[in-house]
């Protein structure tokens, strides 16, 4: 269950632990935009190059993030046959009725398996860099517009940080009901699909009741200490930009100017589309 | 300033279910006096409990009123009035709201929209009062109960209130540290004048207030300092000390006759 490492965080003093998660946030999501811009193989090798540079500057070792692409594999592979079976155009080396492989077929297939791979990839950069909390606020931050349209995006982001600080305790609990349940003779893991699932309850209700209690002692908590919906409140948690901030934004544009010059077209035609 | 009261409860009376004549509380009066350690004790199911969530303006009594710094709380100045009181739960977990040790301590101090600056300061002094302030990044997960107890105080003690409620806040702890964390608190109260109602179980708690109340079934049935409490009353289990004192008595041992704390019975047996 622990094997999925897309969304884990990495403690970590890097270059990339320090930037602003804002930037990150946007920097990944622009990244993975970029990718569906890309027309040759040389660009893949160039955004390929950046994105193992990053994994690089990460301070994680290579092998987390392969171990984060594992899970996913046979999605990706997946894709990339449909991709190679059904696309025609140039050399055709085999074809079978509707199914052939062709040049462009398997050049197809190289860039779908490129896009999946970078974006794990850079997904997994940023949250293995990022404190979950960061990434709230950095949400936070940019869905602040959203107020005029009298949304109340501070009380989501106050549930949303408060739902993460607590579900370490709430895996604490899951484990000890679950230890109290063995204790009783439960044995969990064991039976058909329906047994397994109403083995689940027992665990499930006492959790449900303790979330409920704590919830209530922490709004009484919430209540005493003035927080009150609606009512404007500071932040103690400040993001600020830093110089080396404004580097990565650099890198980016000179990411985009290379990727704009391996496509071999204007520039400015890229931004125009 | 010292002496006059500043939480004066009048005739309060409150019960859960209105259908029934279970009161949780009945016609309970008393007057604190700014500066003083109050303790209020109890068996389970006594009010204590009520009575602080009554006092922060958790539930409205049914009858009685509930007066801070003179003035009347009610469903209209309830929120004014929290500047000045604040409350330690019992349970340090669900007490903690921030992410990390220092934004838990922020956030009544974001709630009253101060700016950074000060909120930075507020923050710093409050971890210091309470010796926490090395742990100031840490999450909660990284604390042991003790600490995340003074988490907690500094959270409220930020808010800089003249009024701290402690609802059984020490039970989860062991006696070393609840020890310690009493020490801490008698040294914040003398240093910044604060007045103190605790709500407890625990007769060594009790026995450093300067008032105590006992509450029975809703009811308030003595009050005084805890010397006069646990002598007049020999069914309330004294603490440890004075236990010790009365059986070196019975002994033949010519202890003093007052009551004792733990050190000074300490000091007088080494004596």
């Amino acid at each position: 269950m622990n094997k999925l490492i897309l969304g884990r965080y990495f403690p970590g003093e890097s270059y990339l632990h320090r930037l602003d998660p804002r930037l990150k946030l946007v920097a990944a999501l622009y990244f993975i935009g970029l990718l569906f811009f890309v027309e040759n193989g040389q660009g893949y090798i160039w955004l390929f190059l950046f994105t193992f540079l990053l994994m690089r500057l990460s301070g994680v070792s290579y092998s987390v993030y392969f171990k984060g692409i594992r899970p996913l594999i046979w999605l990706i592979l997946f894709a990339v046959m449909l991709r190679v079976m059904f696309t025609g155009g140039g050399t055709i080396y085999f074809s079978l009725g509707p199914i052939m492989i062709s040049r462009f077929g398997l050049l197809s297939g190289f860039y779908t398996f490129s896009r999946f791979i970078m974006i794990i990839l850079i997904s997994t950069i940023v949250t293995l860099t990022t404190k979950s909390i960061d990434l709230t606020d950095a949400i936070h931050a940019l869905v602040k517009p959203l107020r005029l349209m009298r949304i109340p995006v501070d009380d989501f982001a106050l549930m949303l940080s408060i739902s993460l600080r607590f579900v370490p305790n709430l895996l604490d609990e899951t484990q000890k009901v679950m230890d109290a349940q063995r204790a009783r003779g439960v044995v969990f893991g064991e039976g058909n699909l329906i047994e397994q699932m109403k083995k689940l309850v027992p665990i499930v209700l006492p959790l449900f009741v303790s979330s409920l209690k704590r919830a209530e002692e922490m709004a009484d908590v919430m209540e005493v200490k003035g927080y009150r919906s609606g009512v404007k409140r500071s932040s103690f948690r400040q993001l600020k930009w830093h110089l080396r901030d404004g580097v990565a934004i650099i890198c980016i544009i000179i990411l985009t100017l290379g990727v704009s010059f391996f496509n071999n077209i204007n520039f400015v035609l890229l931004f125009n589309i | 300033m010292n002496g006059s009261p500043i939480l004066s409860v009048k005739d309060l009376s409150f019960r859960y279910d209105i259908r029934t004549d279970n009161y949780a509380l009945s016609a309970v009066s008393f007057i604190v006096k700014r500066g003083d350690w109050l303790a209020v004790i109890g068996d389970n199911g006594s009010g204590k409990s009520t009575l602080a969530r009554l006092i922060v303006g958790l539930v409205e009594p049914e009858q009685g009123s509930i007066f801070i710094n003179n003035c009347i709380l009610n469903e209209q100045s309830k929120w004014d009035l929290r500047k000045k009181v604040g409350i330690v739960f019992q349970n340090p977990d669900n007490q903690f709201i921030g992410t990390t040790v220092q934004d838990d301590v922020a956030f009544g101090l974001e709630n009253l929209n101060l700016d950074y600056h000060e909120m930075e300061m507020r923050v710093f002094q409050a971890l210091k009062l309470v010796d926490m302030y090395q742990y100031r990044d840490k999450d909660p997960s990284q604390l042991s109960g003790g600490q995340k107890q003074r988490v907690a105080i500094a959270g409220v003690l930020a808010l800089q209130p003249d009024l701290m409620i402690f609802d059984e806040a020490f039970v989860m702890l062991d006696p070393k540290s609840r020890r310690e964390l009493l020490n801490v608190l008698k040294n914040i109260q003398k240093k910044i004048n604060l007045t103190i109602l605790s709500i407890t179980h625990d007769r060594e708690e009790a026995a450093v207030a300067d008032q105590l109340l006992v509450l029975k079934a809703g009811e308030l049935i003595e009050q005084g300092t805890p010397q006069e409490v646990f002598q007049k009353n020999p069914d309330i289990e004294p603490p440890f000390a004075e236990q010790l004192r009365q059986e070196l008595k019975r002994k033949g041992i010519e202890v003093p006759d007052g009551y004792m704390t733990e050190d000074e019975l300490v000091a007088w047996i080494c004596r």
